[in-house]
């Protein structure tokens, strides 16, 4: 399999090496540059034409600074935003293939990264992925049967929403099942949760 | 292979015999010995051009219609939808959902959860006929209005504010997905049902949902692909014109 590169740029120190770190540690990916600002950003992703883009959407500093930014078009296929406190342009994060966020756990963030890498339904032969469930996914799957939100969800399990829909993409891939109602089908075959649990 | 008017209309039958609904939809039946395609669809007063675009965009998703479609009147193409849902609706899915009933009454055990699958069928159902029930009563009314005004070149002032209120482009943006409800059906009976006894029960169901699945496909592409964009157009040059005189 080809190697996947990724480009970071994030301002703080610890928050982006922290991320270097769990990338790098994934089969098959690896940082090929490590940022601390945007400045030059379109001639470094010219250069080594990164396939995703791993960064801070508080860089952006300016309006000027946005329209030149050369990735601004491919973010839904490139870019992975890190969320931390601070401005972020208003509806900005919802154009980002995923979103990393500072109070994720150590799995989830490696669950995306994962995704991002290779897709979760070739995902077979790996440890970790097979078309199981795992317990997070069963925990959530669980909510979705009994007709909780997202953001509730997100809420109960102190996640983000934007982690629950990765979550919920996972699970729909494993299973083949679309729709809320199939959802709740499966849970109820699959004894994880029980008919009268269902409003 | 396409489907040309000098085929013999058996040899359609035998290239796909998924065109089987499709022909008894335009009204012809079997037994039509060794005639051609354009002599059985004069027979049965069938425009010759629609039936040879309608029978190839099925046979082929790719395929891209060749004649002017244009050509052929909107009526034309709303009658055949409204007899494609009627086959749903009528046929198809009176006869799954005794189907599916039959099939989840012999799983031995666990009365409840074969239960659960008879209910996600009448929800798929109810969703199907609201979705053909939205079609029939808003939309196909306002096309052949929008028809009607095109070819009277004249936009009366009650259809104008009709469009901006709503067109064809919000038509195509809310043609909700009907199909995810079935691609599920498939796979809970294929990967997680309980065993039933009727095991070739379970296959013709199977068999049917594949089937129902590839025609409702054919059925929206005609609607998306054909249909939508040329009334869209027809507004569009309704509302210029009305605009500029």
């Amino acid at each position: 399999m080809d190697r996947v590169t990724f480009i970071v740029a994030e301002k703080a120190y610890l928050v982006r090496k922290g991320i270097v770190s769990i990338i790098n540690r994934i089969d098959h990916a690896s940082v090929v540059k490590e940022l601390s600002s945007l400045e030059g950003i379109n001639s470094v992703i010219l250069e080594l034409n990164p396939d995703y883009f791993v960064f801070n959407p508080n860089l952006i500093s300016s309006e000027a600074n946005y329209r030149n930014f050369s990735i601004k078009t491919d973010l839904s296929k490139k870019g992975v935003a890190i969320t931390t406190t601070g401005p972020t342009r208003k509806g900005l994060i919802d154009n980002f293939r995923e979103v990393i966020d500072l109070n994720d756990e150590r799995d989830d963030i490696i669950m995306k990264f994962k995704n991002l890498v290779e897709p979760p339904a070739q995902q077979k032969h790996n440890s970790v992925y097979t078309t199981e469930l795992s317990d997070r996914e069963k925990t959530i799957l669980k909510l979705v049967a009994k007709g909780l939100t997202n953001k509730e969800i997100a809420e109960q399990l102190y996640l983000s929403t934007h982690t629950v829909i990765t979550h919920r993409k996972n699970i729909t891939t494993k299973l083949g099942i679309k729709t809320i109602s199939g959802l709740t089908v499966y849970a109820i075959l699959n004894n994880l949760v029980r008919l009268d649990e269902i409003s | 292979m396409n489907i040309t008017r000098d085929m013999k209309m058996a040899d359609v039958i035998h290239h796909n015999y998924m065109l089987l609904p499709v022909i008894t939809r335009f009204g012809i039946n079997l037994g039509f010995g060794d005639k051609r395609v354009d002599k059985v669809c004069d027979e049965n007063g069938v425009n010759l051009d629609f039936f040879l675009e309608i029978t190839n965009s099925f046979v082929d998703d790719d395929y891209i219609p060749q004649k002017e479609l244009d050509s052929f009147p909107v009526s034309l193409m709303i009658d055949y939808l409204k007899k494609t849902h009627h086959y749903y609706l009528d046929e198809k899915i009176p006869e799954l959902e005794e189907m599916i009933n039959k099939m989840t009454s012999s799983i031995p055990t666990e009365k409840e959860k074969a239960g659960l699958i008879v209910n996600f069928f009448k929800q798929y159902r109810s969703e199907l006929e609201h979705h053909i029930m939205r079609e029939e009563k808003k939309v196909q009314p306002y096309i052949l209005e929008i028809e009607q005004a095109y070819i009277n070149d004249l936009l009366p002032p009650g259809l104008q504010s009709k469009i901006k209120a709503y067109s064809m482009q919000d038509f195509a943006g809310e043609h909700d997905n009907v199909e995810e409800k079935l691609y599920d059906l498939k796979n809970i009976i294929i990967k997680y049902m309980p065993p039933s006894a009727e095991k070739s029960l379970c296959n013709s169901i199977l068999i049917e949902l594949f089937r129902l699945e590839k025609d409702l496909n054919a059925h929206a592409s005609l609607e998306d692909k054909v249909l939508i964009p040329k009334v869209a157009n027809m507004e569009t040059i309704l509302l210029s014109k009305y605009r500029s005189s």
